[in-house]
């Protein structure tokens, strides 16, 4: 450093001697003084250049350059308040948007669940391709035969949903529990933080009742004691022992709560036909995925050969598990962070053009830097260093604006639902979200400030500091870049809102589609009966009905029933069965229905129209006739054009002591899923076939959720441990299905809305410009006899073409992009024409609009005041 | 140069390859240590002025050298008794020096006979 200072002290002095040296040889060769002294100037070249070519020698000088041009860059910016607000806001809006959109991302696709070793995880469903179902739960006896027959798993487990009521507490309550096999915390290589999790002899019937808890539970239920491990806990009325607590990172399935053991007693050992667990494996070392789904595929054919009853047709489906937990939520992801990609770009666009429109006014300045020795490469820089820093602004407010976005959550989804879904809860601006950002910030200023950059690094030095240049003389290529730069924002925005107008018509669509059912004012809430209490249907059959008349007798009831599976909650169970009269069906070809187990008042309390027939009654008990009710599209199947009153129907599979069941009533179809047709249905008396977890579903008089309490009173009044659980409004439910439906359309509209304010700014600035530029020409046009409207039409002319340019550009866009999100849509055609037409009307008018400032300015402009101007 | 050259001459001229005043400085210091004044007289003397040295290239190029090395820097006096930075080639620029040499003859040997299998 010190030998650096001093030489660098001498240069000058060195330098200096230099040219008079040279001076004093051209005066000895004959020149005059003046001249001599002129010649060693020249022959030496550029003094300040030199200077700080040796300087770079001995230097970080690229930094102190930087710092240089830091403070220089600051100081610009201050010096133009309004155009570094004017950026800076629009970035921050970007960039915002940008970081809100990732951090979702973030969430829910990149990290959604940790694990060591989240690629050798696999999750294992049954595949029915004639069904097209390639994610069927799976069958307990198929699970044992996977496990013991193949070769490329060192671990494989299963899991099953469980309600389990947490007793023994002031106020039971319904927790999300999981009933797994006692090598499941292995196969997803979890160590529990206190405790220990399964070992192998407890997943035998008997030394089943231990459980263990999540770290959530620990700490909100049992304030988290640290001596819990050992300690009794009571679930569905039974005494099961903590043996572990989980760490806070690990929440699989999602939303677990509490996990038990999954024993097999030896009859689910048998049944191939009850498709309820769910299979996760561990790879062994080195075997890859298709490896692993070769043999599966082996050992699903092996088992159709042994067990054509049950198992034809039935293959087994190896998924990445992470691709199994948050597959469908990719494709919408994805498609909003393009699409807030765009966004950016377009603000990068505008921000480029603001910058060109600065540069020009900055001509003179640029011009004396380079006359003083700047080279083209530091003239770059340094502007780059600029759009940078306007960069960085920019993604700091917006950092801010995410955060605030994040806070002030706009998209209300209820927590109990929201806990299910992979990653939710990790949403937040957390350190690779800050990384994300900054990365964007730094980029979106390079890509905004480069082509200014480069555009003004080639200054006329000569031209611009002639005394009496114009001052802003405007070159024709920064005209040409301006407007291709319009273009391209015309056309993202026309790609842009074409999405959105998609997906909020399909949204529309959806919203507008009837359930088959009357959603307004019914309440819903869920009881699981412990299987330890109510150990017979008719014990569970009996609390029904008792809570039923109760709830009834509630002021504020119209009506009120029990079922087993709310309409539109997603969930469905679907049975094989057999139609009287028809020849047996081959192995893997029965047909099959949904089904529900509802209380006699259901169609009633839900108003599904019953079209023929009668709705259930008394006589429909354990002791009368079997009856069943049935769905149009069911009916439509079976008997087409025939009467279904007093056909059979049973149920087929290992259930085959199953009786025949006389359909009494046709009603009508109710959606599963609103984007989806009505499935096949049967409903089946409570008396006949019930389950132990139930939804009420009240029809009330008033608001829903002001019977809430009164109802779960009644649920208590009947057995004081029994929790009720997933207590919302049928409404809630409708609006909770089409909520990604609603989220996307939303985003979308948001984003192409900034889009369009976008591009009309651009395109106001880029025509304002230009008239201002144009003022001599139009006092010239006007002086020669042009009218006010040929003025008008001259300037709305040019704003227009360059719009129209954008559109046609943008269509093929808007068509990709539409083709991109055909999977998201429901009900509208991707290139739906209405839809197209529409939005590029809007933005022609919009455009139309930002052109007519101008162009009423164009208009006043006074001839003799344009000719004297400049 | 001077500006007595006539413009014939002016084009004749070549301007140096990149990184060639690095070595042209080293052979030149060669003969003895010299300020830098007289290091660009001597480089466009011995060419016979055909190689045009933009006097001030030297400063950032002699600096360039001295961080790697190769020459180093005295206080002196030069011819007309002013005090002057003499630069003088250390043992490890006198190394490098021939070197380069090498392979510049090698090089240009090489380029010399494609140019002329050329014709």
């Amino acid at each position: 450093m010190w030998r650096t200072k001093r030489m660098l002290e001498e240069l000058d002095k060195d330098i200096r001697d230099h040219i008079e040296t040279e001076t004093q040889d051209n005066i000895d060769r004959g020149m005059s003084p003046e001249e001599a002294r002129y010649a060693a100037m020249r022959k030496f070249g550029n003094l300040t250049r030199v200077k700080e070519d040796t300087r770079e020698v001995w230097s970080i000088v690229w930094l102190e350059q930087l710092f240089e041009d830091v403070r220089f860059g600051l100081r610009m910016l201050r010096k133009s308040p309004g155009c570094t607000a004017v950026a800076v806001f629009t970035l921050a809006l970007g960039i915002g948007a940008n970081t809100y959109i990732f951090s979702v991302v973030d969430a829910l696709l990149f990290r959604p669940l940790e694990f060591p070793d989240p690629i050798r995880l696999v999750a294992l469903w049954e595949r029915v391709p004639s069904a097209g179902v390639d994610r069927n739960e799976v069958a307990p006896a198929n699970f044992l035969d996977w496990k013991r027959q193949n070769h490329v798993f060192d671990q494989i487990a299963v899991y099953s949903w469980w309600n389990a009521n947490l007793g023994g507490v002031e106020q039971p309550e319904h927790l999300h529990g999981f009933l797994v096999t006692p090598d499941y915390f292995a196969t997803v290589e979890a160590q529990p933080m206190l405790g220990r999790t399964f070992l192998p002899e407890e997943g035998t019937p008997g030394k089943d009742l231990v459980a263990v808890l999540s770290y959530e539970l620990w700490r909100d239920h049992f304030a988290a004691d640290p001596s819990i491990v050992g300690k009794p806990i009571l679930l569905n009325g039974i005494k099961y022992t903590v043996v572990g607590v989980m760490g806070a990172n690990f929440n699989y399935p999602s939303g677990a709560q509490v996990w038990a053991v999954l024993a097999f007693s030896p009859e689910p050992q048998a049944n191939r036909g009850s498709h309820y667990l769910h299979g996760v494996a561990h790879l062994a070392a080195g075997v890859r995925a298709e490896q692993a789904q070769a043999e599966m595929s082996a050992i699903a054919s092996r088992l159709t050969q042994q067990y054509p009853e049950t198992n034809t047709g039935r293959d087994i489906n190896v998924m990445p598990l992470m691709e199994s937990e948050v597959g469908e939520a990719r494709a919408p992801l994805i498609i909003m962070l393009t699409a807030v990609g765009l966004v950016l770009l377009i603000a990068c666009a505008n921000i480029s053009n603001l910058l060109l429109a600065r540069a020009v006014s900055r001509q003179r300045e640029t011009a004396i830097r380079a006359a003083l020795g700047a080279t083209r490469l530091r003239l770059i820089r340094q502007s780059l260093v600029e759009s940078m820093l306007l960069g960085l602004l920019g993604g700091g407010l917006g950092i801010l604006l995410a955060f605030l976005f994040l806070e002030a959550r706009v998209f209300r989804i209820p927590p109990e639902f929201a806990r299910m879904i992979p990653g939710w809860g990790k949403i937040a601006i957390n350190a690779p979200v800050l990384l994300f950002t900054s990365v964007v910030s730094i980029g979106t200023g390079l890509i905004f400030g480069l082509l200014p950059a480069v555009g003004a690094s080639r200054p006329n030095v000569n031209d611009t500091l002639k005394e009496g240049a114009p001052s802003a003389g405007r070159g024709p290529r920064r005209g040409l870049l301006s407007n291709v730069l319009i273009v391209a924002e015309v056309a993202l925005s026309l790609a842009l809102l074409a999405t959105a107008g998609l997906m909020m018509k399909s949204f529309v669509r959806l919203e507008r589609v009837s359930p088959g059912f009357n959603p307004d004012r019914v309440l819903t809430m869920f009881v699981a009966l412990p299987g330890a209490k109510y150990t017979s249907e008719r014990q569970a059959a009996n609390f029904y009905e008792q809570l039923l008349e109760r709830v009834q007798n509630l002021p504020g009831v119209e009506s009120t029933a029990a079922v087993n599976m709310i309409p539109l909650g997603k969930r469905n169970t679907t049975l094989s069965i057999r139609i009287e009269g028809r020849p047996e069906p081959k192995p893997g070809e029965e047909p099959g229905a949904n089904f529900r187990c509802v209380s006699n008042s259901y169609f009633r309390t839900m108003q599904i129209p019953i079209l023929r027939g009668r709705e259930f009654a008394s006589q429909d008990s354990a002791s009368g006739q079997p009856v069943v009710a049935v769905n149009q599209a069911l009916a439509a199947r079976f008997w087409p054009g025939e009467d279904p009153i007093g056909k059979r129907i049973r149920f087929s599979g290992p259930l085959d002591s199953q009786p025949w069941r006389t359909v009494v009533a046709v009603v009508g179809n109710i959606r599963n899923q609103l984007d989806l047709p009505a499935p096949d249905e049967m409903y089946f008396p409570l008396r006949q076939q019930t389950r132990n977890t139930m939804a009420l579903v009240v029809r009330t008089t008033t608001d829903p959720r002001s019977l809430t309490e009164s109802v779960r009173a009644q649920v208590a009044a009947l057995d004081r441990d029994l929790p009720v659980f997933d207590a919302m409004t049928m409404e809630d439910w409708r609006s909770l299905s089409v909520t990604p439906q609603k989220i996307g359309g939303t985003v979308m509209a948001a984003f192409s809305g900034f889009a369009l304010v976008l591009a009309a700014m651009g395109l106001f600035g880029v025509i304002a410009y230009a008239v201002s530029e144009r003022t001599h020409e139009i006092g010239i046009r006007m002086a020669l006899g042009a009218g006010r409207g040929e003025i008008f039409r001259l300037v709305v002319g040019q704003g227009m073409l360059l719009a129209l340019v954008g559109l046609l550009l943008g269509l093929p866009l808007a068509l990709g992009m539409g083709r991109a999100v055909a999977g998201l849509l429901y009900g509208v055609a991707p290139n739906d024409f209405t839809t197209f037409a529409g939005v590029a009307g809007i933005l022609a008018a919009v455009a139309l609009a930002a052109c007519y400032i101008p162009a009423r300015r164009a208009m006043g402009v006074d001839p003799i005041v344009a000719l004297r101007h400049e | 140069m001077s500006p007595r050259m006539s413009t014939k001459e002016e084009r004749e001229r070549v301007e140096l390859l990149q990184g060639t005043l690095d070595l042209l400085i080293l052979r030149t210091l060669l003969l003895g240590p010299r300020h830098g004044h007289a290091i660009a007289k001597a480089i466009e003397f011995n060419s016979e002025e055909v190689l045009q040295v933009e006097q001030g290239s030297l400063y950032p190029a002699l600096h360039r050298l001295i961080k790697r090395g190769w020459i180093s820097v005295e206080d002196g006096t030069s011819e007309n008794n002013r005090r002057a930075k003499f630069y003088r080639l250390t043992a490890k620029g006198r190394r490098r020096l021939e070197l380069e040499t090498r392979k510049w003859d090698k090089m240009a040997g090489a380029i010399a006979r494609i140019l002329r299998l050329a014709e």
